[in-house]
């Protein structure tokens, strides 16, 4: 089966559903109990005066970080004096400019530029970083002066301000200090040079900016020379085709890489043309990835070149432009991607086939309906299944006329199709595509498709499947009868229970066998009378999907009913061991006093245990009155059983249940 | 405490280079040379450092080391018994004692040996470490949220941008069949013109909480760093509640309560199914129960409670059908006939998300829960935030990033970073 194929309920299924719900519950849970244990404060609703008055005032820390939490969010000019008053402050410092830098009052900026020449050390970085979010060009030599700062770290934070506030002046600091930055510095001075050149960019003066970045490009440091090329393609768009090409033929694989995600990325719709003008003069190597890029533009303008490039020799570049027309390409482009497909070259047919699958126009889904007429073989199936991938509303049509293709291939991509999107409508034409093959693929292909259409549409089908049960081989009557299973309605037992009188011993035995996974009630009578029959085979197959039904019964009476005549019926100790573990589903006293008769039971004691373990828990979180009970039933186990695993688990459950 | 990794050499290894050179699309570098257990050889191995190893963590190192081109080579933590089994874990998986242990961050992004890193820390660690680990030349899969606040996530997409670093929030519901599906069918406009995209907030999270709790002893750093853990939020006397994630989920200085926890995953899908990954609603209200938020295209945001299917379930209507889907992997449309037959697994692993950011560290290639897309989608969940925490409407200009006329919001758009941290 696909991943997009209706599957059965898979106990891999069930196990990682199971796990997802058990953690969200598990911090659910948790969180639950947190928000119960914590009391949840408001925010402040302080008056501005009454904040300035807790600034100026002898309360202790508190009193004044609340005071600065609540100004950051309405304090006016009016508090400014009294936050500056703490910038000095080792401790509320940083919960002074907490408030300022998001203030927009230029006595903000003026505040915090004073603060500069009286702070040192943590105090005076936070300042310098503040200034530098504001882009306070006023600061700039002062905080130029700081990059000499014998604090590493102040000097750290007084490069990347620099590089915040962006202008000509500082991104020329920055510059003529990298020439003679000490190795601790350099980092930070390269990262503040790239962010002092975008400051200009975005201020629509990336000319003044490319002399800055054209100085960057021959760094040693390659997340350097990748930035630099960045900002240079954003800073001069004049230039950016040439600088991409020559980047996309260098010698640097890494950056060639890059300059194809710049081309992907580039803004504006105008550079697509240029950029695909490029593609001619390139090398193949440099091609496929100046195509990649066209390709993760989605632009429409690139096209023509990809087009170009599906036709080229050399097969990187064909293969890039084969992925690209999944994000480029129109109608006009299937005819092409179908022959790629059919080409049997399996990376090529693979491209196409995503390419096609990924294209969201709906006037691809003629065109693809189109090219199945038109092909065959490989990669006719491959089309056919495209269709549904795609949800197109001819899918089904041409899913259904499909099954009579001559080759098996075809008939095949059909099924799985169908698969997909079958209902009661095609379930006629599955059932006769099963009946009328004799290769075993092609049957089990069938029956995939039948039985993804059973789980959902369930007796709706049942009409076409008991019709195609006349006159069926075996094999096709065994697999009709597995449908039947999958509806597991009462309708669809009777015919199963016939089979089982079949003389056909393979069809009577896979009748017995349906009848085991059966999922609803209806078969448990059937069961336990095939249980408490001779034949040895059917007996414990019978056996099993009795006490299957027993364990998913949600009544407990009727359960403990269930598992008495299992119990009835079992006579050795292997078929007793099969009935044991479903009685720790039923948490009654009735259920404890059983299973603790059976502790008695040398062949049985240490299953029954097992399963008593888990009953008396159960039974004990139902009621925290049947503690004692349950504590009781637990006590017996230690007593009697003698397997130390065993033993260990229930005093660890007796420990709980103190 | 230092701020960032001192100066060391940036290059890409080696055999990025080699692989890059023989670029055949998707410019995935093959690993020929491969070693036991069908694993590259360690040369050609794509190494990982982890910060943050408690739950999630490990939960993605599972997905890491289940890659047979990469190796975790080193932990940290500010947990010393996390830090631990974390270490344990890997060298358990990979059968040797190579896996190294860091108290401080700054010593496993000092290792040149090391080409990318998992963000795995709480909330309000992700942004700051994801752009020190840019800053030491790593490409980082961050945790998400990837933010508490806007101009965090605006900092971590520009300096991804800026350091031509490859970033991948763990977003991954993107990478799983059902959501990716559901996302196909408004994307495509087989739902018809989009109309609702409903996002469910996590039921489980309570009200913003905004208390300073009162100090108890401080742990020894080596049980517990108190600092680290802190960051670049507001300095306040340590207690031991504020590192319990069922705590600072809600505390309005470390996280994003029930609006960010999951709708970092539901906003973020409706982001994706609007076409709407570089941009964001235009105004954000309250009606009813639930925080809304209109589109520039007509399309209307609900941050919701109540959508079907397990966890973070999202809903999207258009004028011609709707599709649901959530966790449990259960996936329900109108008309039937766009889901045909289809179904898909429960649960939400990240394998194939974790994968996609290897692909992208060889490629280049930006992944599809990159930086900026990412930060896209968190700041609609800060801005609806905002909007609930002032109790008003909001506007909001998604090209300049401001609140329109709102000066007081605008403030709660950022937060000053306590020194030494800068973003």
């Amino acid at each position: 089966m696909t991943n997009t194929t209706r599957k059965a309920f898979t106990m891999q299924h069930m196990v990682r559903y199971m796990f997802a719900i058990t953690v969200a519950f598990a911090v659910a849970a948790g969180a639950f109990a947190q928000n119960a244990a914590k009391g949840v404060a408001t925010p402040s609703s302080a008056t501005e005066d009454e904040c300035i008055a807790a600034l100026k005032g002898d309360g202790d820390w508190k009193a004044k970080y609340d005071a600065c939490t609540r100004l950051r969010q309405v304090g006016t000019e009016k508090s400014i004096p009294a936050l500056a008053s703490l910038l000095k402050d080792e401790k509320l410092s940083h919960m002074a400019r907490y408030a300022l830098e998001n203030m927009q009052y230029p006595a903000a900026t003026d505040a915090l530029r004073k603060g500069l020449g009286k702070t040192k050390g943590h105090q005076k970085l936070g300042v310098i970083t503040s200034l530098g979010e504001k882009r306070d060009v006023k600061s700039t030599k002062a905080i130029a002066k700081s990059l000499k700062d014998k604090d590493v770290d102040v000097a750290r934070a007084a490069a990347g301000a620099l590089g915040r506030i962006g202008t000509v002046g500082s991104n020329a600091i920055l510059a003529a200090f990298a020439k003679s930055a000490p190795a601790e510095l350099r980092d930070a001075v390269a990262e503040a040079q790239l962010t002092g050149a975008e400051m200009l960019v975005k201020d629509n003066k990336g000319n003044l900016a490319v002399p800055f970045l054209t100085a960057l490009t021959t760094d040693e440091r390659e997340y350097v020379r990748l930035g630099a090329l960045r900002g240079l393609a954003a800073a001069a768009p004049q230039d950016a085709v040439a600088l991409v090409s020559k980047t996309l033929t260098g010698s640097d694989p890494v950056a060639a890489n890059f300059a194809a995600q710049i081309v992907a990325e580039y803004p504006g719709g105008d550079m697509t043309k240029p950029f695909a003008a490029a593609f001619p003069s390139l090398p193949p190597a440099a091609q496929a990835l100046l195509v990649r890029g066209l390709g993760d533009r989605k632009d429409a303008g690139g096209r023509e070149v990809v087009v170009t490039a599906l036709g080229s020799n050399d097969k990187a570049v064909k293969l890039a432009a084969a992925t690209a027309l999944g994000n480029v390409g129109n109608e006009a482009d299937v005819p092409a991607l179908s022959a790629l497909i059919a080409s049997g070259d399996a990376e090529l047919a693979a491209a196409a086939r995503t390419a096609l699958a990924n294209v969201d126009n709906k006037s691809f889904d003629e065109a693809i309906a189109t090219a199945v007429g038109t092909s065959s073989g490989a990669g006719k199936a491959v089309l056919v299944e495209l269709l549904s991938d795609r949800m197109a509303p001819k899918a089904a049509a041409t899913a259904l006329a499909s099954l009579s293709d001559s080759d098996a291939a075809v008939r095949i991509a059909a099924l799985r199709s169908l698969t997909k999107l079958g209902g009661p409508a095609e379930a006629p034409a599955v059932v006769a595509a099963l009946k009328s093959t004799a290769d075993d693929t092609e049957r089990s292909e069938a029956a995939n498709a039948l039985n993804a259409i059973a789980a959902i549409h369930k007796d709706a089908i049942l009409p076409a499947v008991l019709d195609g049960l006349k006159g069926a081989s075996t094999p096709a009557r065994l697999a009709l009868l597995r449908n039947l299973g999958v509806i597991s309605s009462s309708q669809a037992l009777e015919p199963v229970l016939a089979a089982m009188r079949d003389r056909d011993a393979e069809v009577s035995g896979g009748a017995v066998r349906v009848l085991a996974e059966w999922k609803s009630a209806d078969a448990a009578p059937h069961l336990l009378k095939l249980a408490q029959g001779k034949n040895a085979a059917q007996k414990d197959l019978a056996l099993r999907g009795y006490v299957r039904l027993a364990q998913a019964e949600a009544n407990a009476e009727v359960k403990a009913q269930m598992l008495a005549s299992a119990m009835g019926v079992a006579k050795a100790k292997e078929e007793k061991w099969l009935v044991l573990p479903a009685y720790g589903t039923l948490a009654t006293k009735q259920s404890l006093d059983s299973l603790t008769a059976m502790l008695d039971d040398a062949s049985i004691k240490n299953e029954a245990g097992n399963a008593l373990i888990t009953a008396a828990a159960a039974f004990a979180k139902a009621d925290a009155a049947n503690k004692p009970t349950a504590a009781a039933a637990v006590q017996a186990v230690l007593a009697k059983c003698d397997d130390a695993n065993l033993k260990e688990r229930a005093q660890k459950t007796l420990d709980s249940l103190k | 405490m230092k701020t960032h990794t001192p100066s060391k050499g940036m290059s890409r290894r080696q055999f990025i280079k080699a692989g890059a050179a023989a670029a055949v699309l998707p410019n995935i570098i093959a690993t020929k040379a491969w070693g036991a257990e069908n694993r590259a050889a360690p040369s050609n191995r794509i190494t990982v450092g982890v910060i943050g190893t408690g739950g999630r963590g490990r939960d993605d190192m599972r997905a890491f080391m289940a890659l047979p081109d990469v190796q975790i080579v080193a932990v940290s933590d500010c947990f010393a018994d996390r830090r631990k089994a974390g270490q344990a874990m890997v060298n358990q998986r990979y059968g040797n004692q190579d896996c190294k242990e860091y108290l401080d961050m700054h010593e496993l992004l000092a290792r040149e040996d090391i080409d990318t890193v998992l963000v795995a820390t709480g909330d309000n660690g992700h942004s700051h470490t994801a752009i020190t680990a840019a800053r030491a030349g790593k490409d980082i899969y961050c945790e998400k949220p990837m933010s508490v606040c806007i101009n965090e996530s605006r900092g971590v997409a520009d300096t991804m941008k800026r350091l031509g670093r490859i970033f991948q929030c763990g977003t991954q519901r993107r990478s799983l069949g059902n959501f990716r599906y559901a996302c196909h069918l408004a994307q495509s406009g087989m739902l018809g013109e989009l109309k609702e995209l409903h996002a469910e907030e996590a039921a489980f999270c309570g009200a913003f909480n905004y208390e300073v709790l009162p100090e108890e002893p401080e742990p020894s750093k080596d049980v517990f760093d108190w600092n680290a853990w802190l960051g670049p939020a507001q300095w306040r006397p340590y207690n031991k509640k504020y590192p319990e994630r069922g705590y600072w989920l809600d505390h309005i200085d470390f996280s994003g309560a029930s609006i960010c926890e999951w709708g970092s995953h539901t906003v973020d899908l409706c982001q994706w199914a609007n076409n709407a990954d570089h941009t964001g609603p235009i105004e954000y209200y309250k009606e009813g129960d639930w925080y809304c938020a209109n589109y520039a295209n007509g399309a209307k945001l609900i941050i919701r409670q109540g959508l079907r299917f397990g966890s973070c379930p999202v809903k999207f209507v258009g004028t011609e059908g709707w599709v649901e889907t959530g966790d449990s992997g259960q996936i329900e449309t109108y008309p039937k006939s766009l889901l045909g037959n289809r179904g898909f697994e429960g649960g939400y692993p990240q394998d194939n998300h974790v994968k996609a950011f290897i692909d992208g560290v060889k490629s280049r290639q930006e992944c599809i829960s990159n930086a900026e897309v990412a930060h896209r989608s968190i700041s609609a969940c800060h801005v609806a935030n905002i909007c609930k925490r002032l109790g008003r409407p909001i506007k909001w200009d998604p090209v300049k990033e401001v609140c329109i006329g709102d000066d007081e919001a605008n403030r709660l758009t950022a937060r000053a970073y306590r020194e030494p941290w800068y973003l």
